[in-house]
């Protein structure tokens, strides 16, 4: 029986794998964009850290009742706001947009920890309150942002920036559920099973969002040098 | 454990067993559950803790009877709060195995599958959501993108982007759109050039007519223009053939064949013109020249003649030199000698300085040699004069020897003088005795006075000694003292020969000088013969220029008349050229550069 180190263990592969796979990107992509991609590299670099302190076994709070991995949680607080600023810079929105963006995705996160060490009844208020910050992450991405993208991109950018949005919104939905399930919520889903799933999201996540903007970047280089004037909304 | 063996009544088989082994054994075969067996009775059999074999189960006392109710063969199952327990009861005996655990190890399995089961549902969902949202979700937006596209096309907008990552069929789909599209503007573009095209050939033809017209008035016009531009021409050339050249005519003209007539007429006047202004200019320029020149050759001649005297001044000037400079070579040749001489007494001087050098040498040698003799004189005095006291003393001694003699002569006389005495008392034979006494004594005289005259002559050797010791002390005192007379010529001798060295020094330097002195002037008495040889050169040089300069001045004096005939000329030729009038500043065409006046 494979331990939850395994799986641990297994995440911490795949993220080195990703990071040296993406850092190998970083020439194929346009001149103009590196700096942005560095983002890129930047959250499968962080959530190696994350899972080296997995396997050895640092950062866990214990509640009364589990065992809350924080690192995770750490890992998320800092990748998933750059995955939210990548795309709100992929897709030219505005700074104060930018700023709700990356603010309201770390609140998903402190509010799905806060849920996370605390006991039953305040738990879920607090995993109710970091749904609704998600929420309004969601509300963005698919309203202002999505409406700045369409107005300052051409299409090959517009469809990057539509397919990374829907990669996230989508695959990110899974981690609420994994909370409820697993032993933070009504404990369907024992320790080991619950961190199968979530190492494997991570890696999908953090890697493939990772390598779809690569594709995308490296595409719109070949195709016609980086557009990033604006288009009349043709859509 | 006893069991009857069928076929042999009288025999039993039995089996003994160590019950606390067997129950441990049982007891533990799956973790986490313990085996017990119990009777019928409700008493445990089989209990890992042998202290309870005997004991009532807990299990009897449930409600239900569970032990009782169970038929042999079958089994049941009995689930409390704290235990969960399976019962089996045995065919052959009133046993019932009994396997217990708690609940939550019971159901472990159970939700390990189900949490497994969760994991494996939400892993699926994952990869789905994953392949919907990077394929599903591309091919949706990239049809309905496209489709966007075509309308755009069909409302006649061909600018539309069409441009896709994709590289399956969507990207051969925008590939086939993209050529459609450039299709559809080339023939567009075709369509209008044409139109264009047929509207530029019609307007063509319009202004085609409108030109003939204007041509045909323009030929009236020219016909009337030319003859009065005829008359025009020719007033101009009948002015210039009554000499007034500066007439011109106007070449305006709408022919080009009048107007480069009138250029060729107008050409023609100004070449004319600026030939004859050209000539009278040169005529009056002559003139003018012919004066300059006359007065300049009377310039000349008066110069030729200042010439002349001064290089007869010259001529003398070098003459005079010459004779200078023949007395200052034979100065400077006297000088030469003299010097010469200088250098040889010189020589002279510094060979006897020289030689006086080498004698002082030579003194300052001997000097020492006599030092060194008087020196070894000094020491051989000195020998002498220890010698001298050495026998002095040995003399003394002699003395001694001589007073001892003398004593013993005395000693002897005494002898005799009692031999004598008893002689005479021996009467008859004393004779005998009275004569070797006075022998004795005779002998004793002369032995004393020889002693005398020894002890003499010592005291004169010695005082002889004495003297001759005090000589030699003082010779030796006036060796020392010649010494040091000797030694004081010494230093004057070596002080000498460093004054002539010196001197010598002194009379090498001057004779350097001198030769130095006697060189140069060879060298100069050199470079006065190259002066004197310079000056015979002018001075001959100074009698051909003079004889040049009276050449000069005849040749001079027939350019001054050839100059005077020349103005005769040129006033000749100015009074014909009055005749023409042209214009006075003289400037005319360019194309009037070709005069064909050389007088």
């Amino acid at each position: 029986m494979a331990t939850i180190t395994t799986w641990f263990t297994l995440g911490l592969l795949g993220e080195l794998l990703g990071t040296a796979v993406l850092a190998y990107g970083y020439r194929l992509v346009p001149e103009s964009t590196r700096r942005r991609y560095l983002l890129l590299v930047a959250i499968p670099g962080i959530a190696i850290v994350a899972y080296a302190l997995l396997v050895l076994g640092v950062g866990t709070v214990q509640t009364e009742s589990h065992t809350v991995y924080a690192v995770r949680y750490a890992d998320w607080l800092l990748t998933t706001p750059i995955n939210v600023l990548f795309l709100g810079l992929l897709a030219n929105a505005a700074r104060e947009d930018l700023v709700k963006l990356v603010g309201l995705q770390a609140l998903t996160i402190v509010f799905g920890f806060a849920g996370a060490v605390t006991a039953a009844p305040l738990s879920y208020g607090l995993f109710g309150l970091g749904a609704l910050a998600f929420a309004g992450v969601v509300y963005l991405l698919y309203g202002a942002v999505a409406e700045a993208a369409g107005r300052a991109l051409g299409d090959l950018e517009l469809s990057l920036y539509r397919t990374l949005r829907n990669f996230v919104v989508v695959l990110w939905l899974v981690y609420p559920v994994v909370w409820l399930l697993g032993l933070a919520g009504i404990g369907l889903m024992d320790v080991e099973t619950s961190s199968l799933v979530i190492s494997y999201l991570d890696v999908v996540t953090k890697v493939g969002f990772g390598l779809i903007a690569m594709y995308g970047l490296s595409t719109i280089s070949s195709r016609s040098g980086p557009t990033a004037t604006a288009h009349p909304a043709d859509d | 454990m006893v069991s009857p063996v069928p076929g042999a009544e009288d025999r039993l088989l039995v089996y003994m067993t160590d019950l606390e082994a067997k129950a441990s054994e049982i007891s533990s075969q799956r973790a986490g559950s313990r085996t017990l067996v119990v009777g019928t009775d409700g008493r445990f059999v089989f209990h890992h803790n042998t202290s309870r074999v005997g004991t009532v189960a807990p299990v009897s006392t449930l409600d239900g009877d569970p032990l009782g109710e169970l038929e042999p063969g079958n089994s049941t199952f009995v689930e409390t709060d704290s235990m969960v327990m399976g019962l089996s009861r045995l065919e052959g005996q009133d046993w019932v195995v009994m396997t217990h655990s708690k609940p939550s190890e019971a159901y472990a399995l159970s939700r390990q599958i189900n949490s497994d089961l969760v994991g494996l549902i939400l892993l699926a969902v994952v990869n789905l959501g994953l392949v919907g949202v990077t394929i599903g979700g591309n091919t949706i937006a990239s049809l309905r993108r496209l489709s966007a596209k075509a309308e755009a096309m069909a409302d006649g907008d061909l600018e539309v982007e069409l441009e896709t990552a994709r590289t399956d069929e969507f990207g051969t789909l925008y590939g086939a759109f993209d050529n459609m599209r450039t299709n559809l503007r080339e023939q567009i573009a075709e369509a209008e050039s044409a139109r264009e095209e047929a509207e530029a050939a019609r307007e063509e033809a319009e202004a085609a007519r409108a030109d003939v017209e204007q041509e045909r008035n323009e030929m009236e016009a020219l016909s009337s223009h030319l003859e009065l531009k005829a008359q025009e021409y020719s007033d101009a050339l009948d002015a210039a053939a009554d000499g007034d050249l500066t007439a011109r005519v106007d070449t305006e003209s709408m022919s080009d064949a009048m107007a480069a007539v009138g250029e060729e007429i107008n050409a023609t006047l100004a070449a004319l013109e600026s030939t004859i202004a050209n000539m009278q200019t040169f005529a009056a320029n002559v003139l003018q020249s012919s004066d300059r020149v006359a007065s300049n050759a009377d310039r000349v001649d008066e110069a030729s003649q200042q010439v002349a005297s001064s290089i007869e001044e010259i001529f003398e000037g070098a003459t005079e030199q010459n004779e200078g400079l023949d007395s200052a070579a034979s100065e400077m040749e006297n000088l030469s000698a003299t010097a010469e001489e200088v250098a040889s007494a010189a020589q002279q001087v510094a060979d006897t300085s020289q030689s006086a050098a080498d004698v002082g040498e030579d003194g300052r040698e001997a000097a020492q040699a006599a030092i060194e003799e008087m020196g070894e004189i000094d020491d051989v005095t000195k020998e002498t004069v220890a010698e001298i006291n050495a026998l002095d003393d040995d003399l003394d001694e002699i003395g001694e020897i001589v007073s001892v003699i003398t004593s013993i002569v005395e000693q002897t006389n005494m002898l005799a003088l009692n031999a004598s005495i008893e002689a005479a008392h021996a009467d008859g034979d004393g004779d005998g005795f009275a004569v070797v006494a006075d022998e004795i004594k005779g002998l004793a005289e002369e032995t004393k006075e020889a002693a005398s005259d020894i002890e003499a002559r010592i005291e004169r050797i010695q005082a002889q000694a004495g003297d001759t010791v005090e000589t030699m002390e003082s010779t030796s005192q006036r060796i020392s003292e010649g010494v040091d007379t000797v030694e004081e010529a010494v230093e004057a001798l070596e002080t000498i020969v460093e004054y002539t060295e010196e001197v010598d020094t002194g009379i090498q330097e001057i004779d350097h000088a001198t030769a130095e002195q006697a060189r140069t002037a060879q060298d100069v008495m050199g470079t006065i013969d190259d002066i004197s040889e310079i000056s015979q050169q002018t001075a001959t040089e100074a009698d051909v220029v003079a004889g040049a300069a009276d050449d000069q001045e005849a040749a001079i004096g027939q350019v001054a008349d050839a100059a005077d005939e020349l103005g005769q000329r040129a006033a000749d030729l100015e009074s014909l050229l009055e005749r023409f009038r042209v214009d006075a500043s003289g400037e005319v065409g360019a194309n009037t550069a070709t005069a064909e006046t050389d007088d």
